[in-house]
């Protein structure tokens, strides 16, 4: 592999697992009452009435 | 490399990639967005969705796919093979030689058809509730009636499947194409027509992080300015025959088959994917309701 091959796939996984483990980080530090907004609730929608 | 960075398909090809991994750009994202309540965290979970994707495809996905191809197939083998080639051809090679491969195949593949049906569900529900809403019917009518449609546009890519054609062929104009022109078209309304301040505030409601505000132009000039720049760029390479890489990449092989080839296959598939949006946008502006709701 050319060294500009190798450099530009170190950065691209680089970020995209520094971005990612970054994330995680931010939601598991979430307190309680912020996190329930992270995830959608449980709905109810009309269709499943008239089914 | 800088000669294939001046090739308008690749960035086309990149972006219409993107835009289906991250459901951006057709009716998915709706489905996703219609189960968030007001005061949900658009930001936060939305950057780790578009982070676990990308950790997915780039630090995973690719690391394992294309080491494995270049292992097997060498660099010639690997060129120009798209998702579609890496995945089938070259991961059962893979599985084949290590020990347990047909176990850990056959549970790859499974793991593989389970997330294929998953987002099909996202992927039907806005037409389900299209049909459902437009015709006035039950959503078991409208699941059995979108169910036939998709029946027969599978029918259609079977019936045509020498060389994948149709399969490719559709593959490119909706899955690229057409994903690539609706997405700019959305962060065109969202930048002019929604407004950046009101979407800002949407953004924000709950929100347990705060976007930068250099976004703003990002969203209203940058991004809109960058894929029109694309689009321009592919049709002037491809329509036109201009070629801003020196003469070094080749053009899409999709307008060629259309255009210079006149290949049947390809214009039957243009014909299927323009009567299907003739046949939807007749039903939404017969629909009652939805004229009801404009007025």
């Amino acid at each position: 592999m050319q060294p500009a091959g190798l450099a530009v796939m170190i950065a691209s996984v680089g970020t995209v697992t520094l971005l990612f483990a970054w994330c995680v980080s931010k939601v598991l530090a979430q307190p309680a009452e912020t996190a329930a907004h992270l995830h959608a609730p449980e709905l109810h929608t009309p269709d499943m009435d008239r089914d | 490399m800088l000669q294939q960075l001046a090739d308008p398909n690749l960035w086309l090809a990149a972006a219409g990639q993107i835009f289906f991994s991250l459901s951006v750009g057709f009716g998915v994202i709706l489905v996703y967005a219609s189960y968030m309540g007001p005061r949900d965290d658009l930001l936060l979970s939305g950057l780790t969705a578009s982070a676990t994707n990308e950790f997915c495809e780039v630090a995973l996905g690719g690391l394992i796919t294309l080491p494995a191809a270049v292992a097997f197939l060498g660099v010639a083998g690997v060129a120009g093979k798209g998702t579609f080639g890496l995945g089938f051809n070259v991961l059962p090679m893979v599985f084949s030689t290590m020990p347990l491969g047909s176990l850990f195949g056959a549970l790859f593949f499974f793991v593989l058809f389970i997330a294929a049906i998953t987002s099909s569900l996202s992927m039907l529900q806005p037409g389900i509730a299209l049909l459902e809403e437009s015709l006035g019917i039950t959503r078991k009518g409208s699941v059995g009636l979108l169910g036939t449609l998709t029946a027969l546009g599978t029918g259609f890519v079977a019936w045509f499947s020498k060389d994948l054609k149709a399969l490719d062929t559709l593959d490119f104009w909706v899955g690229t194409f057409l994903i690539f022109v609706l997405a700019t078209v959305q962060i065109i309304l969202f930048g002019w027509f929604f407004g950046i301040e009101r979407g800002w505030r949407e953004l924000h409601a709950g929100a347990a992080l705060n976007l930068p505000g250099w976004f703003k132009p990002v969203f209203r000039y940058v991004c809109p300015a960058f894929l029109i720049a694309i689009f321009a760029l592919w049709v002037a390479r491809n329509v036109f025959g201009w070629d801003p890489s020196g003469g070094g990449t080749q053009g899409s092989p999709y307008t060629k088959a259309l255009f210079v080839d006149g290949d049947p296959v390809a214009w039957l598939c243009i014909g299927v994917v323009t009567v299907v949006a003739a046949g939807l946008a007749a039903t939404i502006g017969g629909s009652r309701r939805y004229r009801d709701e404009t007025e």
